[in-house]
C-alpha cells in the first residue's frame, strides 16, 4: 500500500514538475522538447554572436508558435524578471471532423485519430492526405483538398472539390531502352478504360522494381476532363546484376547468397536468375528463366528451372535435384492479380535420413494458380485489407520413374477485412483457411507411405498455421498427414498502442487426416493472443498460444498440448 | 404770456383727456377684462399667438396714495403659438402686484406663483442668426444693469414658477426634456432658489442639471451673487461643474473646481481643474489648472496641465479685431520608465532620464475673423507646440511644430510646420527599456548598438481632396547600427499624408539599403527549420467582418538596395556569405512589385558544395503567397557539372537538371546524389534515385528540399507515390546518418539499408515469396550491373 502511495506522489510529482527548457525559460507543466534548431531560436546558441543570446519576448513569440504547432493553443507566459515562465495549458483537441464537397464519396465518421486528438497542422495533413487518397482511389485523379481547423468549435473541416472522375485514356511510357512497350502491360495492373486507382499505379511501379527490369519507375498523372492521362517514366540500368550476400534469417543462420539476374534477355523482358544459397540447413543452386517467346502473347512465358540442394532438417536430410518447365501467364482482372504456371518436373530425391524413400527418380507435375486483390497487393506491408489464394497441385505417376501414382492438391486463402471501413482501421479481422488433399489408393497401407515423396507429407504446427504447436510436430509420427483442413482467425487492433504496436487475438483450428480425403475425429486448435510490430524494416510478430486437442485418439498422442510461443520476423497471418 | 397760457390750457387739456383715456383703459380692462384681451389679441400680440383659459379674475384695488394692487389668477390657461412653436397649460397662474406711482414708479410682487404640470412642448424653427453688436461683457453688462434697474424697481416678495415637463423638438431626433423649478420664500431675504434640469440634450449629454441659488441683493458687491452647481452625464462624459460668481467693479469674476470625466475607448479620464476668469470691458480672462488621469497614451501621462487663455474685448463689437492668446504648459512624465527600470538605463546610458518633459503649447487666435467670414484672407490661428530638449547618451529630442490658420472666403486654410528631430545615441539603451516593456527587438537585430535618427521639419503641406482637407509630412528616419558581425545602415524617407478626419493614413517610405548584414540564426539544416509563424489553417477566431469607419493606415514602401548584394546574410553554410538585392515597389496595399535576387556564392554543407550562380524571386505575387521564381545552380562532382535551373513559382517550383557532358535526367539525379551514373549503382541506390525523380515529377519536393538535395548527400530515399510522402537518410559525415521527410521537420525512422562501402550495403528485407510465406532476413550484401 506504501509503495503505491509512494509511486503515485512521485507520478504526480513528475507530472507536475516545471521544466528548463533554457536557463530563461521555464516549461512549468507538460513536456515539450526542443528540436536543435528551435532551440536555437528559444535560447540562444553559442555559434552566433548576435543570436548568442534571444530576447525573451522573442522567445516568448517563437515558443508559442511550437506551442500552437503542437495543438497547444492557449499557452500562457509570464515575465518574472530575466525569467519566462510558460504554462503550455491543455492540449486543443478535435470533436468534430466536417467535409464539405464531397458529395459522400468520403465519410468523416470513417476517419479515426482525429476526434479526440491535438488540434494541430499534422492532423491536419493527415485529413488532407487521407481525403486526397480516398478520391484517388475512387477514380478522382486530380482532387483539390484545403483542410482547416476552428478552435472556437474544435472543428477540422475539409472543403473537398473532387474534379471529374475520370478513366485512364493513354499510358505513355519513357526510357524503355528498346524493351517492347507491349511487354510492359504484364506489369500494369491497369488497362485503358479502367477508372483511375492510384494504388494500381502504385502496384504497378512495385512490380516493375521488384523484378528488377528498372532501377527506378515513377507515374505522373494528368487530368483533362474524364480522362486521365499516365506516363510512366523508367531508369533502366545494365541488364546484369549479380548479388553476393552474408546473412541471416529467422530459419537459417548464417548463409550466404551468391545471386545472379540477367533483367533482359530480349526485347520482351524475358530474364534468367542464378543463385548459389548456402547455409547450415539448406545448400542449394537453383537457375530459372521466364522466356517470353509465346507467340502472340505478351503475358505467357515459358519457364525452365532446375534445382539441386542438399536440405537438413530437423525431421528428415535430402539431397533433391529438379529440372524442370512450365508454362506461365500473370495478368489482371477485375482488380485481381492472377498468376498461374505448370508443366512437368523431372526429380530426383534421395532420402538421408528420416521417412520416404531412399532414392527416387521420378516424373511430376506442378501447376499453381494465385490470385490476389489489389488492395492486399498494394498495402501487404500493413495487412489491413483484402484477400489472397493459392492453389496448388502437384502429382506423379506410377511408371514414368516413379513407384506410385500420387496427387496433391493444395488450397490457401486468406482474407483481411477492415471491420467498419474505417482509416486507419480499428479492427482487423483476418481469416485464413487451408485445404490440402493427398490422393494415391496406394497409400492405404502405412508401409506405402514410407514411399512418398517428401513435398507429399503434410506437417503441421508453428506460426503458419497451428499457432498452439511446436513448428511441424503434429507429424503423424513423422510420416506426415494426407488430408489437412486448417482454418485461421485473428482480431488485431490498430494504432491504438503506441510505436505502432499492435495486440491481437487468435483462434487457430484444424482437423488431419492420415488417409486420403479423410479428417480423423480429433480437432487441433490453438488460442492466445500476441504482439505485432511493423517495423520500418519488416514485421516481427510474438505470439503465445494454448494448444488442445479435442477428442483425441491414438493418433494423437505424444502430441503436446501447452503454451507455444513464437517470436518471428517477416512472417505474417 | 397770451400764447403761453393758451399753450398750457391746451396742454392740460390734452393731459386730462389722456389721463381719463388710460382711467378709462384701466377701468375697462378692470370691468371687461375678456373682451380688453381680445382687443389686444387682435391689434398688438402676434397673430399666431392663441391663448385660452378657463379661468381669469383681474382685479385692481386703490391702494393709499398713488398706489395701485393687482392681483390676477388665472387657472388652465392655454397658450399655443406656431413658429416657433409652443403649446403650453398652466395649471394657475397667479400675480399679486403692488404698483406704486409716487414717489417714484415702483413694483412690489406679493406673490408670483405660475405651475404647469403638463408639458411645455416647444418645436424649434429653423435657426435665426441673431443680431448682436454686443460683446460678451456688454450682454453681460446690459443684463446686470437691467437687473439691478429691476431691483431697484421691484422688490419681489415669493416667487414659485414650477414647470414640470418641457419637451423641446430641435434637429436631433430626441426630444430634450426639461424642468425647471424658481423659487423665493422669504420675503425679507434676497435669495431666489433655483433648479432647472434637462434630460437627452444631445448624443453627448443625457442629463444636465443646474441647481443654485442667486443674491438678488449682491449685484455690486465682493460676495457672490451666483452660487450654482451644473452636472452633465453622458456616455463619454461626466462633469460636475461648482460655480461662483461675483459681480462688481464692472467686472464679473467666477471660480470653479469642476471634475470632468472623459471617456476615451475603454478608458475614462478624469480633470479635477481649478479655474478662475474674470470678464471685464476689455478683457475675458480664464486661468485653468488641472491634471489629467487616465491618459491611455504608450509614452506620456499628463500630471499637471496649466493653460491661460485672454480674450480681448471692444465694447460695442461682438468680437475684437486685436488677436486672443493662449497658453498651455503641461510637464509630460515619463511613466513607462518605471522605478525599477530607470537605474539600469541611467547605468547603462551613464545618464539621468528625465522624469518629466514640459510641453508648451501657446499661440493666438482671431476670434472675430472665426465668427465673422470675411472676403479677405485672414489669420485665424497661430499656434506653436514645443517639447523640452532632451540630451543625454541615451537619446535627444528636439519637438516642435506650428500652425498656422487662415480664412480665405470662408475656407480655412491650414499652414502647419514641424521642426523635430530625435535621435536614439543607443540602440541597446532602446532594446533592454523596450525588452523591459516585452516590445520585441527580435535577435539578431538585439545584438545591435548604434544610432538612430529620426528628422522632421519644413511646412506640412495642406490639400483638399474630396472636400477632405489632407495633409503631408515628410520626414527622414536614419539608421546607423553595428554589431561585432552586423552592420545595419539604412536612409528612410518618408512622407505622412493623412486626412483631418482620420479615416485613413498613407505613408510612403522610400527605404535605401546602403547595408544591412545580418547573422542568419545558426540552424543545421537537416534537424528541420521551425516553422516561422503559426498555421494559417488554424482560425483562432470566427472571421470578423472589415471595419468599414475604423482608421487605416496604408504603408507604400519603395526599398532598394544601394548597390547588388548590399543585403549580406551570414550563415557558416554560406561562402563568404549570402548576398541579397532587394527592389521593392509597392505602391498600394495588394500590390507589390520587384525582386529579390541572389547574388553569386556557395553553399558548402556537409562537405558538398553548391553554387548558386542566381536566384531571383518575383514579387509579384501569382496567387496567395505563390511566387514566380527563376535560378541557376551548379554542383561540381568528380566527372561532372550538374547544373540545376529552377522556374515556376514557389508553391510549384519546375526543375529541369543538366550536366556537362550531358547526361539523361536519371543520371544527373544519380551522379548529384551519388557522385555516379545510374548504371553503376546498387539496385537500393538506384531506387532511390527514381524516388528522388518521382517526387520531383509530382513537386513533392519544394524549393527546400531542392535545396537540401543539391546540397546533402542523401544515402536513401523513399518517395510514396500514393500520399507524396518521403522520407529520405542524409549522411552526416563519420558514418552517422539522420532522417528527414517530406515536412523535413521529421526524422524518419530506421534505416532501411545501411551503406557499409560503396558496394556493401546491409539490407534487411522482407518480401512475401513465391510460396506466400513471408520470410524476413538480414543481409550484408555486395551488388554489382554489368
Amino acid at each position: 500500500m506504501n509503495s503505491i502511495l509512494i509511486l503515485l506522489l512521485a507520478w504526480i510529482q513528475l507530472a507536475s514538475a516545471e521544466s528548463e527548457l533554457c536557463p530563461h525559460v521555464i516549461l512549468k507543466d507538460g513536456h515539450l522538447k526542443l528540436a536543435r534548431n528551435e532551440k536555437v531560436l528559444i535560447c540562444g546558441s553559442q555559434e552566433s554572436d548576435a543570436w548568442h543570446e534571444v530576447p525573451l519576448p522573442q522567445a516568448q513569440y517563437e515558443l508559442n508558435t511550437i506551442l500552437q504547432n503542437k495543438g497547444f493553443l492557449n499557452a500562457r507566459f509570464e515575465r518574472a524578471g530575466d525569467r519566462l515562465n510558460v504554462w503550455a495549458g491543455p492540449l486543443k483537441r478535435t470533436e468534430h471532423l466536417i467535409v464539405t464537397g464531397a458529395n459522400g464519396l468520403i465519410q468523416p465518421g470513417k476517419k479515426r485519430k482525429v476526434i479526440g486528438h491535438a488540434l494541430d497542422p499534422a492532423k491536419l495533413d493527415e485529413v488532407t492526405a487521407w481525403a486526397e487518397l480516398a478520391l484517388r482511389r475512387k477514380g478522382y485523379a486530380c482532387p483539390k483538398v484545403e483542410t482547416s481547423a476552428q478552435v472556437w468549435n474544435a472543428t477540422m473541416s475539409a472543403a473537398v472539390e473532387p474534379g471529374q472522375k475520370g478513366v485512364i485514356a493513354a499510358v505513355e511510357r519513357t526510357g524503355l531502352e528498346g524493351l517492347n512497350p507491349a511487354a510492359m502491360r504484364r506489369f500494369e495492373a491497369f488497362s485503358a478504360g479502367d477508372a483511375y486507382d492510384v494504388v494500381e499505379t502504385q502496384i504497378t511501379v512495385s512490380r516493375l522494381l521488384s523484378q528488377g527490369l528498372f532501377q527506378s519507375a515513377y507515374f505522373t498523372t494528368r487530368c483533362t476532363d474524364d480522362k486521365v492521362n499516365l506516363h510512366l517514366f523508367t531508369g533502366i540500368g545494365k541488364s546484369r546484376l549479380v548479388r553476393f550476400g552474408l546473412g541471416a534469417s529467422t530459419e537459417e543462420f548464417p548463409f550466404a547468397d551468391v545471386w545472379f539476374k540477367n533483367a533482359r534477355l530480349d526485347d520482351r523482358a524475358s530474364n534468367f536468375t542464378a543463385s548459389i544459397h548456402g547455409s547450415n540447413i539448406r545448400q542449394s543452386f537453383t537457375a530459372g528463366s521466364e522466356l517470353y517467346v509465346v507467340p502472340g502473347s505478351q503475358r505467357s512465358y515459358l519457364g525452365p528451372r532446375f534445382l539441386l540442394e542438399h536440405r537438413k532438417e530437423r525431421a528428415y536430410e535430402t539431397n533433391k535435384l529438379e529440372v524442370g518447365a512450365d508454362l506461365g501467364r500473370d495478368f489482371d482482372l477485375a482488380k485481381i492479380r492472377l498468376q498461374g504456371r505448370a508443366g512437368p518436373t523431372l526429380n530426383y530425391e534421395k532420402v538421408l535420413r528420416g521417412a520416404g524413400p531412399p532414392d527416387a527418380k521420378y516424373l511430376s507435375w506442378q501447376g499453381s494458380v494465385a490470385a490476389m486483390s489489389h488492395a492486399y497487393e498494394a498495402f501487404t506491408r500493413d495487412q489491413f485489407e483484402g484477400w489472397t489464394g493459392l492453389f496448388r497441385y502437384k502429382g506423379q505417376r506410377k511408371g514414368i520413374g516413379s513407384q506410385v501414382n500420387v496427387d496433391r492438391y493444395g488450397l490457401e486463402f486468406k482474407h483481411l477485412w477492415n471491420v467498419g471501413h474505417f482509416s486507419p482501421p480499428l479492427f482487423v479481422f483476418a481469416t485464413r483457411i487451408e485445404a490440402v488433399a493427398v490422393d494415391s489408393k496406394q497409400l492405404t497401407a502405412v508401409d506405402a507411405q514410407h514411399t512418398l515423396p517428401l513435398d507429399y507429407r503434410v506437417f503441421f504446427g508453428g506460426d503458419e498455421n497451428l499457432r498452439g504447436f511446436a513448428r511441424e510436430s503434429l507429424n503423424n509420427h513423422g510420416l506426415g498427414y494426407l488430408t489437412a483442413l486448417h482454418g485461421g482467425f485473428e482480431v488485431r487492433l490498430i494504432e491504438e498502442l503506441p510505436w505502432h504496436l499492435e495486440p491481437f487475438l487468435l483462434w487457430d483450428y484444424a482437423r488431419l487426416g492420415d488417409r486420403r480425403y479423410t479428417l480423423n475425429k480429433p480437432v487441433y486448435s490453438s488460442s492466445g493472443f500476441g504482439l505485432r510490430w511493423a517495423s520500418p524494416f519488416g514485421t516481427l510478430r510474438a505470439s503465445a498460444a494454448r494448444g488442445r486437442i479435442w477428442g483425441g485418439d491414438p493418433t494423437t498422442v505424444g502430441y503436446r498440448q501447452e503454451w507455444v510461443y513464437f517470436l518471428s520476423f517477416g512472417q505474417e497471418f | 404770456m397770451r400764447i403761453v397760457k393758451r399753450v398750457l390750457i391746451i396742454l392740460l387739456a390734452l393731459l386730462s383727456l389722456a389721463t381719463t383715456l388710460i382711467l378709462a383703459g384701466v377701468l375697462w380692462i378692470v370691468l371687461e377684462p375678456l373682451s380688453a384681451w381680445h382687443f389686444a389679441e387682435k391689434h398688438f400680440l402676434p397673430a399666431d399667438l392663441k391663448v385660452e383659459w378657463q379661468e381669469m379674475d383681474f382685479n385692481l384695488k386703490r391702494g393709499e396714495g398713488l398706489s395701485f394692487e393687482i392681483s390676477w389668477h388665472t387657472a388652465n390657461l392655454k397658450l399655443k403659438k406656431e413658429a416657433p412653436s409652443v403649446t403650453a397649460e398652466f395649471d394657475k397662474i397667479d400675480l399679486a402686484i403692488l404698483v406704486l406711482l409716487s414717489p417714484r414708479p415702483s413694483f412690489k410682487i406679493h406673490d408670483f406663483a405660475l405651475q404647469a404640470r403638463k408639458p411645455l412642448v416647444y418645436h424649434a424653427g429653423p435657426a435665426v442668426e441673431p443680431v448682436k453688436e454686443q460683446n460678451l461683457f456688454d450682454q453681460i453688462q446690459i443684463a446686470f444693469d437691467y437687473l439691478k434697474q429691476a431691483r431697484q424697481m421691484t422688490v419681489v416678495e415669493r416667487v414659485d414658477i414650477n414647470i414640470d415637463e418641457i419637451q423641446a423638438f430641435t434637429s436631433s431626433p430626441k426630444p430634450i426634456l426639461a424642468g425647471v423649478h424658481l423659487l423665493k420664500t422669504d420675503p425679507q431675504k434676497p435669495t431666489v432658489e433655483f433648479t432647472a434640469s434637462a434630460q437627452e440634450l444631445s448624443a453627448m449629454v443625457h442629463e444636465l442639471r443646474l441647481q443654485g441659488r442667486a443674491e438678488l441683493d449682491r449685484f455690486e458687491s465682493v460676495e457672490p451673487f451666483l452660487e450654482a452647481k451644473l452636472t452633465l452625464k453622458g456616455p463619454k462624459l461626466s462633469l460636475n461643474l461648482p460655480l461662483m460668481a461675483i459681480y462688481g467693479n464692472g467686472e464679473l469674476q467666477f471660480n470653479s473646481k469642476p471634475e470632468v470625466r472623459f471617456k476615451s475607448g475603454k478608458q475614462w479620464l478624469t480633470a479635477k481643474p481649478v479655474i478662475h476668469g474674470q470678464i471685464n470691458a476689455k478683457e475675458v480672462a480664464v486661468a485653468l489648472t488641472t491634471s489629467v488621469d487616465g491618459i491611455p497614451g504608450p509614452l506620456v501621462r499628463v500630471r499637471k496641465l496649466e493653460a491661460r487663455f485672454h480674450l480681448p474685448l471692444t465694447p460695442g463689437q461682438e468680437w475684437s479685431a486685436s488677436p486672443s492668446t493662449f497658453h498651455v504648459r503641461a510637464p509630460l512624465a515619463l511613466f513607462f520608465i518605471d522605478k525599477n527600470m530607470q537605474k539600469p538605463i541611467e547605468k547603462s546610458c551613464q545618464c539621468r532620464v528625465p522624469e518629466e518633459l514640459r510641453a508648451e503649447l501657446k499661440g493666438q487666435a482671431w476670434l472675430k475673423n472665426f465668427m465673422e467670414p470675411n472676403k479677405a484672407r485672414l489669420p485665424l490661428l497661430e499656434a506653436a507646440f514645443s517639447l523640452e530638449s532632451v540630451s543625454n547618451k541615451l537619446f535627444s529630442a528636439d519637438v516642435g511644430a506650428t500652425l498656422k490658420i487662415f480664412n480665405d472666403k470662408k475656407v480655412w486654410l491650414y499652414e502647419p510646420a514641424v521642426d523635430s528631430q530625435i535621435v536614439v545615441h543607443s540602440f541597446q539603451g532602446l532594446r533592454q527599456f523596450l525588452d523591459a516593456k516585452n516590445i520585441l527587438i527580435p535577435a539578431p537585430l538585439s545584438a545591435l548598438d548604434g544610432t538612430m535618427t529620426f528628422t522632421a521639419r519644413g511646412p506640412i503641406a495642406m490639400k483638399v481632396v474630396d472636400k477632405n482637407t489632407q495633409f503631408t509630412l515628410a520626414s527622414a528616419f536614419k539608421v546607423d547600427l553595428s554589431s561585432k558581425n552586423q552592420k545595419v545602415d539604412l536612409t528612410t524617407d518618408m512622407k505622412f499624408t493623412a486626412a483631418l478626419d482620420l479615416r485613413r493614413a498613407d505613408v510612403d517610405v522610400n527605404l535605401k539599403i546602403q547595408k544591412l548584414r545580418l547573422e542568419m540564426p545558426p540552424f543545421d539544416p537537416i534537424y528541420g527549420i521551425p516553422k516561422a509563424g503559426r498555421d494559417a489553417r488554424i482560425q483562432m477566431q470566427p472571421p470578423q467582418p472589415p471595419n468599414p469607419k475604423g482608421f487605416k493606415l496604408y504603408v507604400h514602401l519603395n526599398a532598394a538596395t544601394a548597390a547588388p548584394g548590399s543585403i549580406q546574410l551570414l550563415s557558416k553554410l554560406a561562402e563568404p556569405l549570402i548576398p541579397v538585392t532587394l527592389e521593392l515597389h509597392r505602391p498600394t496595399a495588394d500590390a507589390m512589385q520587384g525582386s529579390i535576387r541572389l547574388e553569386p556564392f556557395k553553399v558548402n554543407y556537409l562537405h558538398r558544395i553548391l553554387f548558386v550562380d542566381a536566384f531571383r524571386l518575383d514579387l509579384a505575387e501569382l496567387d496567395d503567397g505563390e511566387f514566380p521564381i527563376a535560378g541557376d545552380f551548379h554542383i561540381e562532382q568528380t566527372d561532372y557539372k550538374v547544373m540545376i535551373h529552377v522556374g515556376g513559382t514557389t508553391k510549384v517550383p519546375q526543375i529541369n537538371l543538366s550536366s556537362d557532358p550531358y547526361l539523361e535526367r536519371a543520371d544527373i539525379i544519380s551522379v548529384l546524389l551519388y557522385d555516379r551514373t545510374n548504371d553503376q549503382l546498387v539496385s537500393g541506390d538506384a531506387e532511390t534515385v527514381g524516388g528522388v525523380q518521382a517526387a520531383m515529377a509530382d513537386r513533392a519536393i519544394g524549393l527546400f528540399g531542392l535545396w537540401a538535395f543539391a546540397t546533402t548527400p542523401i544515402r536513401s530515399f523513399s518517395y510514396n507515390a500514393v500520399t507524396k510522402v518521403y522520407t529520405a537518410t542524409v549522411a552526416l559525415g563519420g558514418g552517422a546518418t539522420a532522417g528527414v521527410g517530406t515536412s523535413w521537420d521529421q526524422n524518419a525512422s530506421l534505416e532501411v539499408r545501411k551503406r557499409v562501402s560503396k558496394r556493401w550495403v546491409l539490407t534487411a528485407s522482407w518480401a512475401p515469396s513465391e510460396d506466400q510465406h513471408e520470410v524476413g532476413k538480414v543481409v550484408l550484401q555486395w551488388e554489382k550491373r554489368f
